[in-house]
């Protein structure tokens, strides 16, 4: 991969959360929701955009569909796993309210925890494609813990642990599908406490423990987040890497002994990034972080809030930065 | 002079029904009797216009042309409207009902914004997120919009009639604000710099020049309230001082007497504080209500983070009023009234005098089908009326 020739420090790209859908996708989506589709159309339509992200990462180190197919990151598993309320309603209502993710103009359905949070092997990755050296999104130990509504767990440590076990459970599976990495995404950090000193969670390492070290490399990325403030939470959890949002972050405040996801590419803004301005912000951030270990480049978060061509030129920008010196 | 103690008003939206909505589409046959059954049901004596037996209705149309279509909202509204005073609501508007959705409608009558593509909102619903590419300002086709709507509600009902407007915040929160982020990195900024100062940059030009012009014609078409609705407040630290100084200047210049609300929900409050204290705000609706119980209300189980704001109102000495969010948008479970009543009435005790308390919704009922949010809106007015009976109002 062009990556590695880079003094053999850059490991490649990777995205850091799901994608974004098409116009096409959306208005197959409506249509299924007003009746005047089947759900055939809306699946065909995730597909095509489910090729498009694929093929957009040339040079990735580990490659997803970009899962906007869920329809939140926490709707697969408030429908697969047991342990959440199957509420007595229609629909979509029967996952939970529709609740606001963080200050943005999008929203999550919160599903409420009323038993112990378990798997049989396949929930998670049976909502997942096949797709060679995958990396595979999910919501690490402390969002899950703060997004969910739990009416069950006594403390979140306990709560954290069983959502690891019940990932573990899937790895299997998930390694016969392809897929050779999981990030965490972390993104209550960054909205919850953005410029205070950040304590690790009680139980939080050892829920990375559990998921570490399993045959998949796991990483977690802070979005939002100054790094070198969220970095200090993981620097002593047996992780393969920590993503920071590189537009949040003082480099010259980060520390770590930890392989990085450089977040470069600004996943809030509409304007393409150029390559001049890419490796400029990993030379800064070279010369100003206290750092020697490798690292990955990506977006500073999921690119679902830009919409899907904007998406797919910012991935080939990561993809371009492939073929040319840093 | 307050109307009375525990004023009841809705937020904002109430979801478009699908005849309103779909104003291209053939009308099927369930929308038409949607319409005809809201329309009994609330006493519309305009649903003969859009269905009748001799088939001459807009909806019974296999095209519309776009008066047809505008009479179409118009109904939507009056519906609404209908809504709104059968439940008893002492404040109405019209559930937005012109409007596409609360940031794709004021950005779509901003200049200097275009549409950068469509976002999934959730579930199967979009919305179009603009890019400011120059610098931001009402259109004058969209301070005659607002003036219209308000004139339209104002002729077709005696209630107070209680007009919003998403906030300067929140529309900038929400747009890709790209011209202001080149102008700060042009200045020599780094990315964060520039972000931070950018949106700065957005929140000001967006209150001075958006909200504020909207807000004085309301003011001159004899507004009395007037509300601008912040969802995306309180997320980001070290925003407080930008946040109160945009509220300030979008209500700049209202003559005294006209009421200054402000709708916050979902948000840590906290974070506002102390900036909030120098906001010239007369009354904040708050959202208190999500993912409490419909059924029971024990304020010893309330999480302290619920009532805050109250304490922090009280704390930095702000003289203003409370609306207190008793239904839950969110859930289709129907809040008692005596709940609603035990809130109302806890909310009171910590402000210390109901006659600064209001009532309304967590946030706009869009979210949920007709006969939910009808059926709250009912059960609040009912519940009002028992926490008027406690207090002796």
């Amino acid at each position: 991969m062009a990556f590695a020739n880079h003094e053999n420090r850059c490991m490649g790209a990777i995205l850091a959360g799901p994608v974004s859908r098409s116009d096409k996708t959306a208005a197959a989506h409506r249509a299924v929701r007003d009746g005047q589709a089947g759900i055939a159309e809306f699946e065909k339509a995730i597909e095509s955009d489910r090729i498009q992200i694929v093929s957009s990462q040339k040079n990735f180190a580990f490659v997803s569909g970009g899962q906007s197919d869920w329809l939140d990151i926490m709707r697969p598993l408030a429908h697969g796993l047991p342990g959440f309320e199957k509420r007595q309603t229609s629909g979509e209502d029967s996952i939970g309210p529709v609740t606001r993710w963080f200050s943005t103009n999008t929203f999550y359905r919160k599903p409420t925890i009323i038993g112990q949070i378990r798997s049989l092997g396949n929930e998670i990755s049976g909502a997942l494609p096949e797709i060679q050296n995958g990396i595979a999104f999910l919501l690490g130990p402390y969002s899950f813990c703060r997004l969910v509504e739990n009416s069950h767990y006594k403390n979140n440590a306990e709560l954290m642990g069983d959502y690891s076990k019940a990932i573990v459970a899937n790895l299997a599976q998930l390694g016969r599908k392809g897929y050779k990495c999981i990030l965490f995404l972390e993104p209550c950090i960054g909205y919850e406490q953005p410029s205070k000193k950040l304590e690790t969670p009680a139980g939080y390492l050892e829920a990375l423990d559990i998921v570490s070290g399993k045959g998949l490399k796991l990483g977690i990325h802070f979005p939002q987040a100054n790094g070198a403030l969220a970095i200090p939470i993981v620097e002593d959890a047996r992780i393969d890497f920590v993503g920071i949002d590189g537009i949040h972050t003082d480099f010259s405040k980060v520390s770590t002994r930890k392989d990085l996801l450089l977040g470069i590419v600004d996943g809030g803004r509409a304007g393409i990034e150029g390559a001049d301005s890419l490796k400029n912000e990993i030379a800064r951030f070279q010369s100003e972080a206290q750092f020697s270990g490798r690292y990955y480049i990506g977006p500073n978060d999921r690119l679902f809030d830009v919409p899907f061509g904007i998406a797919l030129e910012k991935i080939r920008a990561l993809s371009a930065l492939g073929e040319q010196p840093l | 002079m307050r109307e009375k103690a525990f004023i009841t008003q809705e937020i904002g939206s109430i979801q478009r029904p699908a005849w309103r909505q779909k104003l291209d589409a053939k009308p099927l046959p369930e929308w038409i009797a949607e319409a005809i059954f809201w329309g009994e049901r609330l006493g519309v004596k305009e649903k003969s216009e859009l269905a009748n037996p001799k088939k001459t209705g807009l909806l019974q149309k296999s095209a519309r042309t776009p008066a047809e279509k505008q009479r179409i909202i118009d109904i939507a509204s009056l519906y609404v409207i209908r809504m709104f005073e059968s439940a008893g609501l002492d404040r109405v508007f019209n559930g937005e009902q012109p409007r596409t959705e609360m940031y794709d409608f004021l950005a779509k009558n901003t200049r200097g914004i275009s549409t950068a593509g469509v976002l999934n909102s959730f579930d199967a619903n979009y919305f179009k997120k603009g890019v400011i590419d120059s610098a931001v300002g009402v259109l004058p086709s969209g301070v005659a919009f607002f003036e219209e709507e308000f004139s339209f509600v104002k002729k077709n009902t005696g209630k107070v009639v209680k007009p919003c407007l998403t906030g300067p915040y929140t529309m900038a929160d929400w747009s890709y604000i790209e011209h202001y982020r080149k102008l700060r990195e042009g200045g020599g900024a780094g990315p964060l710099d520039a972000l931070m100062a950018g949106r700065h940059d957005a929140i000001l030009a967006f209150s001075k020049d958006v909200l504020n012009p909207i807000v004085q014609g309301l003011g001159r078409m004899g507004a009395s309230v007037i509300q601008i609705d912040e969802p995306a407040a309180a997320t980001r630290e070290g925003e407080s001082e930008v946040f109160t100084q945009a509220l300030n200047l979008s209500f700049e210049g209202l003559p005294g007497g006209v009421e200054k609300a402000v709708h916050l929900c979902y948000s840590n409050y906290s974070a506002l504080f102390p900036a909030l204290a120098e906001c010239k705000a007369d009354s904040y609706l708050v959202e208190f209500t999500n993912h409490a119980s419909p059924v029971n209300f024990k304020p010893d189980q309330v999480s302290p983070e619920t009532f805050k704001i109250i304490e922090l109102f009280k704390e930095y000495s702000m003289d203003v009023d409370v609306g207190v969010g008793v239904v839950d948008i969110h859930s289709d479970l129907i809040e008692t009234p005596q709940v609603i009543r035990d809130r109302l009435l806890y909310a009171a005790k910590l402000i210390g005098d109901p006659t600064r308390v209001q009532v309304n919704p967590d946030c706009g009922l869009r979210t949920r089908q007709w006969h939910i949010a009808y059926a709250k809106l009912l059960n609040m007015v009912e519940g009002a009326a028992l926490a008027r009976a406690v207090v002796g109002d």
